[in-house]
Formats: C-alpha cells, structure tokens, sequence
C-alpha cells in the first residue's frame, strides 16, 4: 500500500532519469515508470546489471501481459453475466491458463 | 608502544594513529546505515531491505491498461485491480530471473534485451516476442535520435581497428557497445582519493 503513494513522484523520477529530450519520447512509448520496474528488477539478488533497453521491453512486455490477463479474466466474467471484472475472474484465468502457472499460490488467490 | 587507548593526540605516534583508526571504522559503519536509510527514500521511506513482494507499479498505469483490454461498459473491481498488481510484480521478476540466469551462462554481467526476449519465448510468452521487437527497434531508433554523433562514433570505432585515436578519446560511460550494436549500460564507477596523510607515518 505504501508503493502507491509515491505514485507522482516515482514517474516523473523516472522521466528525469535519462534527460529531457529521452524523456519526451519514453513518455510516448512506455506507459510504466522504468525506475520502479528497475528497482523490481535489482531485488533480484542475481541480478547485477540491466541495460535501458531491457528495462524498457520489460515495460512493454507487463502492458501486454496486464492486458492478456484482464482479457482472459474477462471471459469468465461473461460466463457469470457480469460486467465488472473481479478478482475470482482472475484466479480462475490463472487456475486456466498454463503460462499463468506462475502466479499460482499469490495472496489474491486467497 | 603500549597501546594505549587513552591517547588522544594521533600526532605523538604512528602505531597511535592506527587506533585512532580502528575508531574511526566504528564510525563509518554507522554512516553506511544512514546511506541506505537515503537510499530507501525514493520507496517512500521504508528503510528495510525489500523482498520482491514490497514493490509494486503504479495501481493507477496497472488498471488504465486494464481498461484497454475490457469493453468501455465494463468495470473493474478494486481488488482485482490490486490481484493484477501483485501478478505484474511476480511477472517482472519471474522473467527477470530467468534472463539473469541465461546472462550468467554467457558469461555477460549485463542484461540486455535479447535475454528478455529469450526468456519470455522460454517461459511461454513467445506471443510477445514479434511485437517486442517492434517496440525494441523504435526505441533504439528513438535513442539514438538522442545520442547523436556520440552514438555513431563509439559504433564506427568499434568496426575499426583500434588506433592510438581511440584511447585519446574517452568512450562516455554511458555507451558501451557489442557485436556492433549499440547498447546503453548504466555503469556506476566509485572514484576515490589518496589521503597522503596515510603514507606519511612516522614512527618516533
């Protein structure tokens, strides 16, 4: 709860980070703050040095998979004649779905 | 030549002097804990070590392209919003584990782009392999639209046989590149200065 505070002012860290010219063009092209997704890459304790680019396919690589998951979650939110998306939409999509084998056993499947 | 601690003044001997230094070890501990405590404060201040289940993205970049994926009628529950999170920050890290370890057989220190990608069509995301190279290649486009000459010199110098040229001028640190391609690393370098007073011990 408390990441989501500093909300503001981790994205504009994080357009600051690679100068103001990069800055204009990251905004168009990722929709997530590359600092935070670096800093979840450093807890990694394996994990030594990440190159901006990489960083950076990370980022798009979580827009498509936010938006597969929610796709596939919707689905089964259909099926039970809903409109609004819930959290067992996604369990079940997970429970579904073999490359989401991953986020089995995380807290929102409680 | 006793040791003793209780002398203050450094000046009298150099053995002195070592304790004095001892002393100060102490103190420098204490001044690497106050660096980390800085060092959490872009994380809202929290000054613990944090596991990977701490750091999430922004509810609000998660859920705008939550909406992308459902119809405009469609809403999203709040909890479902905070599920996603929790995946997004389990998904980065899964792949990022996964591309460190293929770095580490190549016997590289860096990941790069490639590993991501690998470790995606590894995982069972090869779906995103095509689109992901797209947006690699506009975004290389879009940085070396930035970096300019710089940019294409460090390349040209590379395809070159190294000349008494290429050592006068320094590489900026932020460019170092491999197989031709241009690659930007963040390398942190740590420079320090000689105290000359430490080569000066005098023993009376």
């Amino acid at each position: 709860m408390a990441a989501t505070v500093a909300t503001p002012v981790s994205e504009e860290s994080s357009q600051q980070q690679t100068g103001p010219t990069a800055a204009v063009t990251h905004s168009r092209l990722s929709k997530l703050p590359l600092a935070r997704i670096k800093a979840l890459m450093k807890t990694d304790p394996d994990v030594s040095l990440a190159s901006q680019e990489s960083v950076f396919i990370i980022a798009k690589a979580t827009e498509l998979f936010v938006e597969m998951i929610a796709k596939d979650a919707l689905v089964y939110a259909q099926q039970g004649k809903r409109k609004t998306l819930q959290r067992k939409d996604l369990d079940n999509a997970i429970e579904a779905i073999d490359e989401f084998a991953f986020l089995e056993g995380k807290p929102c499947q409680a | 030549m006793d040791g003793d601690s209780s002398t203050t003044d450094a000046s009298q001997l150099g053995i002195t002097g070592e304790y004095m230094a001892s002393g100060h070890y102490v103190l420098q501990s204490q001044d690497d804990d106050a660096e980390e405590n800085l060092n959490d404060h872009e994380e809202g201040g929290v000054k613990e070590n944090y596991r990977e289940q701490d750091i999430y993205l922004p509810i609000a970049n998660v859920a705008r392209i939550m909406k992308n994926a459902v119809p405009q009628t469609g809403k999203i529950a709040k909890d479902a919003k905070e599920c996603v999170q929790e995946c997004v920050s389990e998904f980065i890290s899964f792949i990022t584990s996964e591309a460190s370890e293929r770095c580490h057989q190549e016997k590289r220190k860096t990941i790069n782009g490639e590993d991501i990608l690998f470790a995606m069509s590894t995982l069972g995301f090869d779906m995103y392999v095509e689109p992901l190279k797209l947006y690699l290649q506009k975004f290389r486009e879009a940085m070396k639209g930035d970096k300019g000459i710089a940019g294409v010199t460090g390349a040209e110098s590379l395809g070159e046989d190294l000349t008494d040229d290429t050592f006068t001028n320094p590489l900026p640190a932020g460019i170092i590149t491999a197989d031709g391609q241009q690659q930007n690393v963040m390398v942190y370098t740590t420079t320090y200065q000689q105290i000359p007073t430490v080569q000066q011990i005098q023993f009376s």
